[in-house]
């Protein structure tokens, strides 16, 4: 029995040294205040066993200088953690200076008196009192803490309130079973009591070893409660957030939610702190600038002076990059390698969120965009028709306005000629005849041109259309009234061609007309209609072999009323070419022609676009 | 003839030249003795509805043919032809637009309305007299107007 107690009580030894020496680790790698007093603590207790276990091995003139050394660790053992409680909730300059006295008291109260060593002392009653006080002291500088961690875990994320309530749990057995043993008096002695205080003092190392530094299978159990909140978190961040700001702080909220963190902000792009929480602005930029492209946890001056612990993860997008900052609470002094990974994944994918948002954001202004251009169309179009209306209101008032005087010029003139011949000299009759002409011309002019601008307004009526006869009917128009003329035509297998035949025969018309007009001089006339494909395209051409024309010229040869000819030499309005020009163009086809002076003139169309080679040719 | 005013044609004309012409052409086919001019649409409706300055006059007695311009003051051609095809005792009698306007508009909305005849003005003197004669030959001899038009 005495034997397995041994083994017991060396075995709690070495694991409160063990976990002492993973303290100091773990502050010899960040040194914050916290880690430090909760190493000192720790590592006190593993000191204060090993002693206890050297004890009696020592000489007795070192047994009680040995056992106050010990009892001072002891004790700052339960001050240490009470410090490290005050770097998590100050306790309050006065409360802090009070326990700082009363633990000194303690301890040289105990020096003075002397404590016996040994595996069962014989106590003065003042000796019993300063061990009782000793004993008070130390329970409660390490049992408020213990209570207090309990209660503040509740608010953590679960690997964090496990670990804190481990830390708790582990303290206030120790503290249970130091006040049992102290208050037990002589039942204490007992082997069997004796033993089974061991193995409680025994069952606290593995408890306290959690909540230093769980193994990740146990911090995975203590998480699956919460991988459901990920995945919400996730869901958040991948779908339902409409723009980049509800975004960030939606997945601000998740993160330090998930870490358990109070404080933190997100800047993105680059320094643009988007979100931040209970943290000021200033204070965010400052860290921000001090984070600068390196992730990882960090240790930040805040601007008061303290240390806080950061974690920082990038935020990499197709197209910018950011940073997502964490700041460790008071509860969260130590950020584990489990949470770092887990806040980078999240990270990765609220940059996804980002750039999705991004997109979101870049259609909606596109299609703002759009919607404006379509307004603007849409306004450009009412203005057209507007003007279009005005135009036909116009073409209306020439119509009937103009035609009234010119009827009145035509008819008195006339009317003078059969009635009143007799009473006009010779230059009177030349002048009115004149007079009668020009009156004629102008109203052949504005017939013409009523004509040319109803060819704007006029619905097309495509359709397939067989050219050869299209041609064919045309020249029948034009050769009527050609008495006295020698004239060769040549009608070639035009193709079948999609066209308004009404103004297809139109285009015919007007070219036949002008080719059978200049070739005139001619003896004989030759004409020749013909088509080729070029490019995929049907070209269709009217040849002559009258005088042509100037091809410097020939930029002014499709607009209405330009003439590359005068009037009395060869008669005409202007309007022909510029007919076929507006009838080809609304086909969605082009008209050139090709000419020398004398040398007669080619006119070619298409219906449907021009080919590319001459599109860049004109 | 039925009508006891012995009226054959009712020319609406607000062109002073137009009608000179006009009846200049009737004159060259012995076809004045009987035209009335009236020189805008309120004129005209007042001569036909015999209001006004024609409130003695007896609204059966209507003209044979009632030439109508479109483009008139105070009321316009096609109203006038509204007028008198949307009422019982003048719809039938025969109109005819004489107007300058080739405009496919005027000529649907006239024919939509229950013109008998629409006739653009002819701008050369020659069509235009030959015009004047077919008309007054059609309109006064050829065609037989309805029993109701002289009731």
């Amino acid at each position: 029995m005495a034997a397995l107690l041994q083994v017991l009580q060396a075995a709690t030894a070495a694991g409160f040294v063990a976990i002492g020496a993973l303290a100091l680790k773990d502050w010899l790698g960040r040194r914050d205040p916290g880690r430090g007093y909760l190493a000192l603590a720790v590592g006190c207790l593993g000191i204060v066993s090993a002693m206890g276990r050297l004890t009696p091995e020592l000489p007795p003139s070192l047994g009680w200088a040995f056992s106050d050394l010990s009892l001072a660790i002891f004790l700052m053992s339960g001050l240490a953690l009470l410090l490290f409680r005050d770097t998590v909730i100050p306790l309050g300059r006065r409360v802090k200076t009070s326990a700082v006295a009363i633990t000194g008291v303690v301890a040289v109260a105990a020096a003075a008196v002397q404590l016996p060593s040994g595996t069962s002392p014989q106590y003065s009653p003042l000796q019993y009192g300063v061990v009782l006080a000793l004993v008070l002291v130390w329970c409660l500088s390490v049992g408020e803490p213990s209570v207090r961690m309990w209660l503040v875990a509740r608010h953590q994320p679960a690997v964090q309130q496990a670990r804190l309530r481990a830390l708790s749990v582990g303290y206030g057995g120790i503290v249970a079973i130091l006040l049992s043993a102290v208050f037990a008096g002589s039942a204490a002695t007992a082997p069997a009591v004796q033993l089974g205080f061991a193995l409680a003092a025994l069952a606290m190392v593995p408890v306290l070893y959690a909540g230093f530094a769980p193994p990740g299978w146990l911090r995975r159990v203590w998480r699956r409660r919460e991988e459901e909140l990920f995945q919400q978190a996730t869901r958040d961040l991948l779908i339902f957030s409409p723009d980049t700001t509800t975004l960030a702080t939606k997945a601000l909220e998740w993160a330090l939610r998930m870490a358990g963190a109070k404080q933190g902000f997100i800047a993105f792009p680059q320094a643009t702190i988007i979100a931040r929480q209970a943290i000021a602005a200033d204070e965010a930029a400052r860290f921000c600038a001090e984070i600068g492209n390196q992730a990882g946890i960090r240790l930040l001056r805040s601007g008061r002076g303290a240390t806080q612990t950061a974690i920082a993860s990038p935020l990499v997008t197709g197209k910018a990059t950011g940073m997502l900052v964490l700041l460790a609470g008071p509860f969260t002094p130590v950020f584990g390698a489990d949470e770092v990974s887990w806040i980078g994944q999240y990270a990765t994918l609220m940059a996804t969120g980002l750039e999705r948002v991004a997109l979101v954001e870049e259609m909606a202004g596109l299609n703002q965009e759009l919607a404006g251009t379509v307004g603007k169309i849409t306004a450009q179009k009412a203005e057209l028709e507007a003007a279009n209306r005005e135009l036909e209101a116009y073409s209306y008032t020439v119509s009937h306005d103009l035609r009234a005087p010119l009827r009145a010029i035509n008819g008195f003139t006339a009317i003078l000629f059969d009635e009143h011949a007799a009473e006009l000299s010779e230059a009177a009759k030349d002048y009115l005849g004149r007079v009668h002409e020009s009156g004629k011309h102008m109203g052949e002019l504005v017939d013409y041109l009523l004509a040319f601008s109803r060819l704007g307004r006029q619905p097309m009526r495509k359709q397939s259309v067989n050219t050869t006869e299209v041609a064919g009917n045309a020249w029948t128009q034009v050769s009527e009234g050609l008495e006295g003329r020698q004239v060769t035509i040549h009608i070639g297998d035009l193709p079948i061609c999609e066209s308004d035949p009404i103004l297809l025969e139109q285009v015919f018309v007007n070219l036949l007309s002008n080719a059978v007009k200049y070739s005139r001089p001619r003896e004989v006339a030759l004409i020749d209609v013909a088509a080729e494909v070029k490019a995929g395209q049907t070209i269709y051409s009217v040849r002559d072999n009258g005088v042509g024309f100037d091809m410097q010229y020939a930029d002014r040869l499709f607009r209405v009323f330009q003439r590359l000819h005068r009037a009395d030499e060869y008669e005409g309005t202007g309007v022909g070419l510029a007919t076929v020009h507006r009838i080809v163009e609304r086909h969605g086809g082009r008209v050139w022609a090709e000419a020398a002076p004398g040398k007669g003139a080619t006119f070619y169309f298409t219906l449907k676009g021009a080919p590319e080679w001459q599109a860049a040719a004109a | 003839m039925a009508s006891s005013g012995g009226l054959e044609i009712l020319l609406v004309e607000d062109n002073a030249n137009d009608e000179m012409l006009t009846l200049h052409a009737f004159k060259k086919h012995n076809l004045t003795n009987r035209v009335h001019v009236v020189r805008d649409g309120a004129e005209a409706l007042e001569f036909v509805f015999c209001t006004g300055r024609y409130a003695e006059r007896h609204i059966g007695d209507l003209p044979k043919v009632i030439l109508l311009d479109i483009k008139l003051p105070l009321v316009d051609g096609l109203e006038v032809l509204r007028r008198i095809k949307g009422d019982p005792r003048t719809r039938t009698t025969p109109v005819v637009m004489l107007t300058s306007s080739r405009e496919e508009s005027d000529l649907v909305e006239s024919y939509r309305l229950g013109v008998n005849s629409y006739i653009v003005k002819p701008v050369d003197f020659e069509q235009f007299t030959e015009m004047a004669r077919a008309l007054g030959m059609y309109w006064l001899l050829l065609n037989k107007p309805s029993a109701n038009a002289a009731a």
